[in-house]
């Protein structure tokens, strides 16, 4: 497909990416020369330099021959309108980045009104994904999903006697017909293979037939299903930390917010009925001592610094709190992150990208898709003919890391792939993939010219 | 509970050895005056506080002094205060003097506060010892204990600056020393000091040591407790106006004191609030002095000039002597007293209050409101003695301000469901809240505080440390959010 | 800005002014007929009226300058209406409590034409004709009715038993009363609301729920003090009489009903605490008005936040929005205003008053514009034992009460003196 990305920043980097690893031509508006240098340095693309809202750029390069627009620049409006002269121009599908808090309650009107097919919020599903991580413990409604006949479940590893302190490849009678897709340690998903070691403290994610599921399920003792958090600090009143704040105030939780600036501070404060603010650095560990951080229940980090959300992240964690959650915004720190310890690490671009792309290839291939943790996801496919996954049995395929083979739907038959499996065409497929292999996932589902 | 409680002990602790020790000195009066149910019983409560105290003390683990946090500094003077009074008030138990608890709490309170108010309908025949440490809680309380108690303990020495401020939250615009130890131990002295003087200038002009000390340890402390029924009227004019003298001084901000020992006289002399001090007690003076002289209660020109000014420094240092009983002079006057109760003395003094230089804010707050309305865009910084106020100190000041008026305003609809006329009730919360000690009507200064009921008089004994410790501290231990973990 | 300032100033000038005049000029029936004994007697009763505070000189108003007394009261409380709410918005700066928005700034024959401005001036009359017709039905007869509306409506009452239609003891006067006292003491922007349906506003409205909190709450203990205290043995009776003063007070109005002064020290207290914050803002009531009370406690407590969190940024909530700072401030510096003048007149008041009492309540009576009170200034005298300049300050304090003090003290500013 070819892709027109307004905006070289972040998200549009991460988009980038994730769209190069599929079949994809991808161009990249941006007004900043040093941008575009860089991102032409390291992407294959073509770099066109030019304000997107200035029409005569979007002509330039024939936008109607394009298939979709992404706008990912800093400022809303601006997004807006851009997919909308887009659309007038010709372009079939337009998708803007949009995350002040006034368009959240207005998305459908904006969508209507300016004719955009879709939209995308980093801060609200960032904080979408915190909150449902705090409130309930699972990222799957009840710990279990079903989609057509296969069935994933999610668990912590000893609610399942006798599967902690083994590896997997010893494991193999007691998990007959049933394969463990991704396995959550530390706040990290982590693709594993035969030779990981379960420990206690994962959350186990298996999937298998529906049938053979459900006998597990069955013998998981159920403890309490649903946190009691009760307490929360947040460190960063931005759009994450506000939108947050307000879904955790409103489930009744006691929030304490901790923000630099002060005029933000009397934002917050007057939007936040119920949660305290405080105007401070949150890096200031006698604040953090004063407001008692180790009485509380969870701590979330979602500064605009990665480096200041990783030391708090450590500080919090010292302190004794239960659940710490960070905020990540550069892949780069990627096994960084395991090694401290907090409970769960999320990446809202990452999250961005792939909702991006889930959408694009909707009516295409993708049957299914599901983000656990903020940090990977469960994409069913329909496999397709010439598509590289289809060529060789999975062993002589060279899957890529953090990518793996879950499950087989031919047929009326669910098939735990193992090595020799072959998928063929026509036969769902349900991948798990890190979020920051999206764009290694996409060179899987490439069709072969 | 967010609080540090090893810490919390010690200082409870270190406060009731304090105490006890503080006990031996009205025993060793007793002793010498040969009265022995009061010096047993001071001998009681001293020893074992004493020993448990010290005990308690070295037992309790070495708390993490780095973790002292806010709540802890006001959670520590709320209760050493409350500790304080009950325990002191053992002495009057224990011997018989004052058998009711809430009457002893009340006196003891009243002690400590330095308000001065009584429940005793005479003093007279009391015995001299207790009377003794009655006026000697007026001393110690009106430096602070705490204080004292953190210049004497250096171990807590590293959090006493949050303690100090739960003590006296008052606006403070300058330090006058480099550490806070220096500050404590250089007031102390200079209290002492005043103490000494005072002590041997009565001695001079006529009075026994005995009595030279209790009207001593009540005027420096600005307390307000006699030995006489009748309050300061027998005895000689010298003595009165020496008093009148020294309670003036007492009402003082003693930081000034600091810098003219160190030769910075003429800065003191400059400070805003003293020339404010100075300047309603003379103008408060001469105008009672004329109602005095109409209303023909005074003898004459001298005769007018010290009943006025007495009184009009007894009142406005929220001592509380009286060589008169002032219910009886003219409404005009009256009401001037009343406003004097209101403004109290200076900060950092011994005073009470809602102290001169809030005062003084008052009337520039109320003006820039004006200025305010009519020229809203203007930007009318207040000044004080030629520097401008910041804003959050002006905000503090009317918060505290209002929340004064409040108090008294609701203290005053309590107190009125006891059988009293309104006046009766409204000055009894005066008072006991500004730590003056007589009011008007049924608590003037020829009367008592006993009458009211024991919930009443807990209520009273509550709000004098409330308004000893400028009533944050307390307030904040009736608040929900103290408390909460959050 | 400049000349936004100057037309303000010159607004405020031109309401003191012809409030002064209103005064000066209305004070001339009561010289003519003999009623007052000095000028300044008759200009005391004058600022009374139109001040709506309702403080009498002894007994003796009759016939047919009772009518013009009650009619003075009764127009003083549209003026207060209409005028302060355009150039004096009551809380804050930004005029968003006066009646939605815009109407500081506009010039008199814009309020006067404008719609809200008729819209105030018809809530009022309403409310009156409404009282009016009641009290006929009720049976009264016409004049004593209409004088008793006129007073009531508008607040302000008047001491003494100089109301006929009172003692005639018609049953169900008193409710009428109550009711019509209420009305006028309720903020008018939630009538303005109520016609256009936004009933989300009047349900969320802060001041309304603060009183009627208030009223059930003081009701039900001035109640219950009277009845122990076993001044009024029936508790019925003591009810209804506890309802009925306690909306006298805090509407400001002032009327009573039988020997208040009895009553112990609890009841007095709560009833003279009512009437420095009962009312409601943008109201014929006075006082310091609930909403500033309201404002000034959110801040207390927020200071109290402070405390335990010192970096909390919190902000105060009026009607659900937040308010600002400025506005804050200017709350609390008014408080402290008022208690000044408050505590000056307990001052210049005592060198003539019989005791501490009466002058106390003499001058809380006064500056709340309230009329009545306990001591002697309470039932029949009235505040005759104030000598001329007594007199004359209260006039000061009557109208810096009502004026909301500012515009009493423009002369005294700086550039007012130009």
């Amino acid at each position: 497909m070819k892709v027109a990305v307004v905006g070289g920043g972040k998200l549009g980097t991460t988009i980038t990416e994730a769209l190069l690893g599929g079949n994809n031509e991808v161009t990249v508006i941006d007004s900043n020369p040093e941008k575009l240098q860089k991102l032409s340095d390291r992407y294959d693309i073509r770099p066109v330099e030019g304000n997107a809202i200035e029409t005569g750029v979007l002509k330039d390069i024939n936008i109607s021959s394009y298939d979709i627009l992404i706008s990912a620049t800093d400022s809303d409006e601006l997004n807006m309108v851009i997919c909308r002269f887009a659309k007038e121009l010709g372009c079939p599908q337009v998708i803007a980045r949009v995350r002040a808090p006034e368009h959240v309650a207005q998305e459908d009107f904006i969508k209507r009104s300016m004719n955009i097919d879709y939209v995308v919020n980093p801060d609200m599903a960032c904080a979408q994904e915190i909150y449902n991580y705090l409130t309930q413990k699972y990222s799957l409604t009840g710990g279990k999903l079903v989609t057509g006949k296969t069935a994933i479940l999610e668990c912590g590893a000893e609610k399942l006697p006798g599967l902690a302190g083994n590896a997997l490849k010893d494991l193999g009678h007691r998990l007959e017909g049933v394969l463990i897709a991704a396995i959550s340690r530390n706040g990290k998903i982590i693709v594993p293979n035969g030779s990981t070691v379960l420990e206690p403290a994962d959350t186990l994610y298996i999937i298998g037939t529906e049938k053979r599921i459900n006998e597990i399920g069955a013998k998981v003792r159920r403890g309490r299903e649903h946190t009691s958090v009760r307490r929360v600090m947040l460190a960063g009143g931005g759009k994450t930390g506000f939108y947050l704040a307000r879904m955790l105030s409103n489930a009744g939780i006691s929030v304490k917010i901790i923000e630099r600036d002060r005029e933000r501070c009397e934002y917050l404060s007057g939007q936040l009925e119920e949660a305290l603010v405080l105007n401070g650095d949150a890096t200031d560990t006698s604040l953090l001592a004063e407001e008692n951080l180790q009485g509380m229940n969870a701590f979330v980090a979602v500064t605009g610094f990665d480096e200041e959300n990783l030391l708090l992240s450590l500080i919090a964690k010292r302190s004794g709190v239960e659940d710490v959650v960070t905020k990540v915004s550069r892949n780069s720190y990627g096994s960084l992150t395991e090694s401290l310890g907090v409970d769960m690490i999320i990446n809202p671009m990452e999250m961005c990208a792939s909702n991006i792309l889930r959408y694009i290839e909707k009516e295409g291939i993708v049957i299914f898709s599901k983000i656990i943790q903020g940090q990977a996801e469960f994409v069913e496919i329909f496999a397709e003919r010439n598509m590289i996954l289809t060529e060789k049995p999975l062993s002589a395929l060279q899957l890529p890391p953090g990518v793996l083979i879950a499950s087989v739907h031919r047929g009326n038959d669910v098939i735990i792939p193992k090595g020799d499996t072959h998928i063929s065409a026509g036969d769902r497929v349900m991948i798990l993939s890190l979020l920051s292999s999206t764009a290694l996932l996409e060179s899987l589902l490439k069709k072969r010219r | 509970m967010v609080l540090n409680k090893k810490l919390v002990i010690k200082v409870l602790c270190a406060v009731m050895a304090l105490v006890g020790f503080l006990m031996l000195i009205p025993c060793a009066v007793s002793l010498i005056y040969g009265e022995t149910v009061s010096a047993r019983a001071f001998a009681v409560c001293a020893v074992p506080m004493i020993a448990a105290g010290y005990a308690a003390f070295r037992l309790t683990k070495a708390p993490d002094t780095n973790a002292l946090g806010l709540r802890d500094g006001f959670f520590i003077v709320a209760s050493a205060w409350f500790v304080l009074s009950l325990l002191g008030s053992l002495p009057f138990m224990i011997s018989g003097t004052i058998p009711n608890v809430f009457d002893a709490f009340f006196e003891t309170a009243s002690g400590f506060t330095t308000t001065g108010a009584s429940i005793l309908p005479g003093v007279e025949d009391l015995p001299k010892g207790m009377l003794f440490w009655r006026s000697f809680t007026h001393w110690v309380g009106g430096m602070g204990i705490l204080v004292l108690t953190i210049a004497i303990l250096p171990a807590l020495g590293i959090g006493g600056q949050k303690i100090m401020r739960a003590e006296t939250t008052g606006p403070s615009m300058d330090k006058m020393t480099f550490t806070f130890n220096d500050t404590a131990r250089s007031l102390y002295l200079i209290y002492s000091a005043m103490t000494v003087i005072e002590v041997v200038l009565l001695l001079i002009s006529g009075m026994d040591l005995y009595d030279s000390l209790v009207y001593t340890f009540g005027t420096v402390g600005t307390g307000g407790f006699a030995t006489k029924n009748d309050g300061l009227a027998g005895y000689a004019v010298s003595s009165q106006i020496i008093i009148a003298v020294f309670m003036m001084l007492a009402g003082i901000n003693f930081n000034l004191y600091y810098l003219c020992l160190n030769k910075k006289a003429g800065q003191a002399l400059k400070d805003p609030e003293l020339k404010c001090y100075l300047g309603i007690t003379g103008g408060s003076t001469l105008f009672i002095m004329v109602m005095l002289i109409i209303s023909g209660q005074a003898a004459g020109i001298f005769d007018s000039f010290r009943l006025a000014y007495f009184q009009v420094t007894s009142i406005l240092t929220t001592t509380g002597y009286s060589t008169f009983n002032f219910d009886l002079w003219p409404l005009p006057a009256k009401v001037v007293l009343m406003m004097l109760m209101f403004i109290g003395g200076c900060a950092s003094s011994t005073g009470g209050g809602m102290k001169v230089i809030r005062v003084m804010m008052a009337f520039k707050i109320a003006w820039r409101g004006v200025q305010k309305r009519i020229h809203p865009s203007a930007l009318a910084p207040v000044k004080i003695g030629g520097r401008i106020v910041p804003q959050d100190i002006m905000r503090s000041v009317s918060e505290f301000l209002i929340l004064y008026l409040a108090t008294l305003l609701f203290g005053t609809v309590l107190v009125s469901l006891e059988k009293v006329s309104l006046m009766t009730a409204f000055t009894s919360v005066l008072a006991c809240f500004s730590n003056i000690g007589p009011g008007f009507e049924a608590v003037g200064p020829a009367m008592n505080f006993g009458f009211y009921s024991g919930a009443t008089k807990l209520f009273l004994s509550v709000l004098m440390i409330a308004g000893r410790l400028e009533l944050f501290t307390i307030f904040l231990m009736f608040t929900p959010a103290f408390w909460s973990k959050r | 800005m400049q000349s936004v300032n100057r037309s303000n100033q010159n607004k405020m000038r031109l309401v003191s002014s012809i409030w002064l005049a209103a005064c000066i000029l209305g004070s001339l029936p009561y010289l003519i007929t003999g009623y007052a004994d000095s000028p300044v007697s008759a200009f005391f009763l004058s600022v009374s009226s139109f001040t709506t505070t309702g403080a009498s000189l002894g007994s003796g108003l009759d016939g047919g300058l009772l009518l013009y007394y009650t009619a003075c009261q009764w127009l003083g409380g549209l003026a207060i209406l209409v005028f302060l709410s355009s150039l004096l918005p009551s809380v804050d700066s930004d005029s968003k409590s006066g009646l939605d928005s815009s109407f500081a700034g506009r010039s008199f024959s814009e309020v006067i034409k404008s719609r809200e401005g008729n819209m105030l001036f018809l809530i009022y009359v309403s409310i009156s004709l409404i009282m009016f017709i009641a009290m006929v039905c009720l049976g009264h007869v016409p004049l004593e009715a209409l004088e008793l509306t006129l007073t009531v409506c508008s607040t302000g009452g008047l001491g003494g038993t100089a109301f006929s239609a009172i003692d005639a003891g018609i049953k169900g006067t008193g409710a009428i009363c109550i009711a019509s006292m209420i009305l006028s003491t309720i903020s008018f922007t939630v009538y303005a609301r109520l016609i256009r349906r936004d009933f989300a506003y009047v349900k969320k409205n802060t001041e309304l729920r603060a009183y009627a909190c208030l009223l059930v709450s003081s009701t039900l203990l001035i109640c219950a003090a009277n009845r122990i205290s076993g001044v009024i043995p029936d508790i019925w009776q003591s009810f209804r009489a506890a309802g009925f003063h306690a909306v006298s007070f805090s509407s400001t109005t002032g009327l009573t009903n039988g020997d208040i002064n009895s009553w112990p020290a609890f009841s007095k207290a709560v009833l003279c605490m009512l009437s420095f914050f009962g009312a409601s803002s943008v109201s014929t009531g006075s006082g310091i008005k609930l909403i500033r009370i309201i404002i000034a406690l959110k801040a207390i407590r927020r200071s109290f936040y402070r405390r335990i969190h010192p970096r909390v940024v919190m902000s105060l909530r009026i009607n659900g929005k937040a308010i600002s700072d400025d506005t804050v401030d200017q709350v609390m510096s008014f408080i402290i205003h008022y208690a000044l003048l408050f505590l000056a007149g307990c001052f210049v008041f005592s060198f003539s008053a019989p005791d501490l009492e009466t002058a106390f309540f003499s001058s809380s009576s006064l500056i709340n514009n309230l009329g009545s009170g306990f001591g002697a200034v309470g039932a029949e005298c009235g505040y005759d034992f104030l000598g001329p300049f007594g007199k004359l300050f209260g006039c000061f304090l009557m109208l810096a009460g009502r004026l909301e003090i500012y515009a009493l003290m423009l002369p005294f500013s700086r550039d007012g003196r130009k």
